[in-house]
């Protein structure tokens, strides 16, 4: 980094093109990003393949769809759900593959097979916000409630607290989110009936309309509070635990002794000597952190009604909606390599260490 | 057994002490019982005094520094005694403070620098600002003028401040992180500077210059010093008095000139002899015969006994023979005779090593010692009954 401040020899005129392809190389974020699209790109071709792997296509599912709903007679069913679909499913695949790549890069994710003149990308925009909103929020409270306990029991460590809390935090941890999803529902909306689970569905009240008011918000948290309290159970867990044995390891070292003996107050000690070099870490734990909620977000807005693209994953999967479900796909992939680089970057900024070697 | 002050009475201490050990005994609580690390300690530290504390590897030099400033880890318990500190008007018993006066008292009237102190600081903050939370903890604090004087003080330890008070821990050498450490603890201008190993793994060129740094920051500010190492050469540089630690006992304190020529406890002349013969040669004091003491079931009587040449079934028939004389301000041994001197002759001890100090000379001790011949200890070398 520091090379690119203070050019070593002759001016920039000079510099030949190799030279400058050689220094954009030598910059760590550059080759981070590219890192970053090529993984994006690989696992978007992926699953491009895997999905027409997958048995049955969208068009025998239609054709049952409305055979057994109908009664339709086959021909018919057939002749109708070809005219319904846009896109030729009967081209080569390499065919299909070039042209859906060259549309992805132009921002077109293509149309969806089901809901006739409705683009991918409209249907993403409308869906992604609220699992972003559930998924984000729920990861705040996760990492913040995990990391302060994760303190607390290492204070507190052998303690009661510290047992009572280690339990919780193993047993969370290893129960299937959906088992929590359930057992929510069954407890919280059945059996003791504090949420009202038909008024819940979906991701917001009728009525209610998007928009910077009180009421919008508390309607969204509403219709979002159990898939977010399944999301923080199953995840607190890990940070909880993980916090803990990292400040048990930072609690031992010299320079929180030293930090003592300079008579500095327990609570500076706590939070800028133990919690900021015990929760270092823990940073790249995040990106897995992202990976695992977004992967859950399917199983868990499905069982809650939740209306986020998780849901609409599972219904694109159900049809073979291959478009709708190659686009979502591509969401997930670029929000968990997104947040592997964000991790990375943020890393070197908050531990000076890495700094150095980030430059060469 | 020496009286033990009631508890609140004040001792009588004479002015230029800083602070007064008494009957002091600190315990671990290990998994096979209970190790007694320090035992019955008692000695007094005056103004701008240096003693340096010496023995083996395990016989409680660090636990004594730790619970100086009560630092001591979770599992120890001070079992007794008493840490009187005094400077001018402020009087207090170190072990009876309360948590936020403790906190007061650590630093900014003692403050302690850690054997290998390479992990001293926080790795993601940088040194001024480390300096800055120091002084901030203790009291309104000016971040210029923080840094004002730190960079006074890194420049005092031979440093380069501009390359230093921004830089982050990790972009020093293990040297160089040792000596701000150690301009670190002069930020508060302590009355007293605890040292446990300064210059232990270090290498020698980086050792030398600690010590020529300790010895000329002692001269111009004036702090009292307890310092702790393996290394009586270091000792006989730094110190104006050596105190040699046994079994967590303090079994022999004096001038540097007595403990060296005539040392009292046979095993303060094990020591004299187990200074290493290579200049600046790191080498831990195990060239004394035998293994140190078991400190949970230790040995009944004198605990030096079984490894003592002398050793006689008086030795370990009554109780610890060779522990029952007061601490005095002059040559203290423990030891079976009575080498108390009157007060005058400490300074006078001290004055003729400084004396015999002059430039040049105590730089190269090891030479000067190995130029003394062993005749020189065989007076020590006997028995003390
Ligand atoms: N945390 C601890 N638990 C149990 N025993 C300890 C602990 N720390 C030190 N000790 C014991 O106390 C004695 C004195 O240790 P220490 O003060 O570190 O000696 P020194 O600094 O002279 O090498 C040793 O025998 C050591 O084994
Ligand atoms: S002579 Fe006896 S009392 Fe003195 S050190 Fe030896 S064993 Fe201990
Ligand atoms: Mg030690």
């Amino acid at each position: 980094m520091a090379s690119v401040a203070t050019p070593q020899t002759g001016s920039r005129d000079s510099m030949s093109l190799g030279q400058g392809l050689r220094r954009l190389w030598d910059s760590y974020l550059f080759r981070r990003i590219l890192k970053a699209i090529f993984t994006i790109w690989f696992v978007t071709t992926l699953l491009f393949f895997l999905v027409r792997l997958m048995p049955s296509n969208p068009l025998e599912i239609y054709v049952q769809e409305l055979i057994s709903q109908y009664g339709i007679p086959y021909q018919d069913a057939m002749s109708q759900a070809a005219a319904l679909f846009a896109i030729d499913l009967t081209a080569p695949l390499w065919k299909q593959y070039l042209s859906y790549l060259s549309g992805v890069m132009h921002g077109d994710l293509g149309m969806s097979l089901r809901s006739p003149g409705t683009p991918v990308t409209s249907i993403i925009a409308q869906f992604l916000p609220w699992t972003l909103f559930s998924v984000g929020t729920a990861l705040v409270i996760s990492v913040t409630v995990g990391i302060l306990l994760g303190i607390l029991m290492a204070y507190r460590r052998d303690t009661w607290t510290d047992n009572g809390l280690s339990v919780f935090a193993s047993a969370t941890t290893s129960i299937p989110n959906y088992i929590v999803g359930i057992l929510i529902i069954v407890f919280v909306a059945v059996r003791w009936n504090w949420v009202n689970f038909a008024a819940i569905r979906g991701s917001l009240s009728p009525g209610v309309t998007p928009g910077f008011n009180a009421t919008f918000f508390q309607d969204a948290l509403y219709h979002a509070a159990l898939p977010i309290a399944t999301y923080v159970i199953t995840t607190v867990g890990f940070w909880m635990l993980s916090m803990r044995n990292s400040t048990l390891a930072t609690l031992g070292e010299d320079y929180v002794t030293v930090a003592r003996a300079r008579g500095l107050s327990d609570r500076r000690i706590a939070l800028h000597y133990v919690g900021r070099n015990a929760s270092l870490p823990l940073v790249t734990a995040f990106a897995l952190a992202v990976a695992s909620i977004v992967g859950g977000a399917a199983v868990i807005e499905e069982l809650f009604r939740y209306q986020g693209i998780g849901s609409v994953l599972v219904q694109s999967v159900f049809q073979r909606d291959y478009p709708v479900m190659q686009g979502v796909f591509l969401v997930f992939t670029v929000a968990v390599v997104m947040a592997n680089l964000i991790t990375d970057l943020s890393y070197g900024l908050l531990d000076p260490r890495i700094r150095i070697s980030g430059g060469e | 057994m020496s009286p033990t002050p009631t508890n609140g009475a004040w001792p009588q201490l004479s002015d230029d002490v800083c602070l007064a050990v008494r009957d002091l005994s600190v315990d671990y609580q290990a998994r096979r019982g209970t190790v007694k690390a320090v035992n019955d300690i008692s000695f007094d530290l005056h103004n701008a005094e240096s003693i340096a504390l010496v023995g083996e590897s395990g016989c409680g030099k660090t636990t004594l520094g730790l619970s100086l400033v009560r630092l001591l880890v979770k599992q120890a318990t001070i079992r007794a005694g008493h840490i009187y500190y005094q400077r001018g008007e402020k009087k207090m018993d170190v072990v009876e403070l309360g948590s936020e006066e403790l906190r007061q008292y650590r630093w900014a009237e003692c403050a302690m620098v850690f054997q290998g102190a390479q992990n001293a600081f926080n790795p993601v903050l940088r040194i001024s600002d480390q300096m800055y939370d120091t002084v901030r903890a203790h009291g309104p604090a000016n971040a210029r003028e923080v840094r004002e004087r730190g960079i006074e003080l890194l420049k005092l330890v031979q440093l380069d401040p501009q390359r230093v008070i921004d830089a982050f821990p990790h972009e020093l050498s293990g040297g160089m992180r040792q000596r701000v450490l150690i301009a670190m603890s002069l930020l508060l201008k302590p009355q007293i500077l605890i040292l446990d190993e300064p210059t232990t793994a270090l290498d020698v060129i980086t050792q030398r210059t600690i010590i020529d740094v300790l010895r000329r920051l002692k001269k111009e500010l004036g702090f009292s010093m307890i310092f702790i190492t393996h290394d009586l050469s270091v000792a006989a540089e730094l110190a104006d008095r050596i105190a040699t630690m046994y079994a967590g006992r303090i079994i022999e304190l004096g001038s540097v000139h007595d403990i060296f020529y005539h040392p009292g406890h046979p095993y303060s002349a094990g020591l004299i002899h187990a200074v290493p013969t290579v200049t600046g040669a790191y080498m831990e004091l195990t060239s004394v015969e035998g293994s140190p003491p078991d400190l949970i079931e230790p040995p009944p009587g004198c605990k030096f006994s079984p490894r003592c040449a002398y050793a006689a079934d008086i030795c370990r028939g009554r109780a610890d023979p060779a522990f029952g004389r007061q601490p005095t301000p002059g040559r203290l041994s423990l030891h079976g005779r009575d080498t108390r001197r009157p007060a005058g002759q400490r300074s006078l001890a001290a004055r003729a090593r400084r004396g015999s100090a002059q430039e040049g000379h105590m730089t190269t001790p090891i030479i000067e010692l190995e130029r003394q011949p062993d005749l020189q200890l065989e007076g020590a070398a006997r028995p003390c009954r």
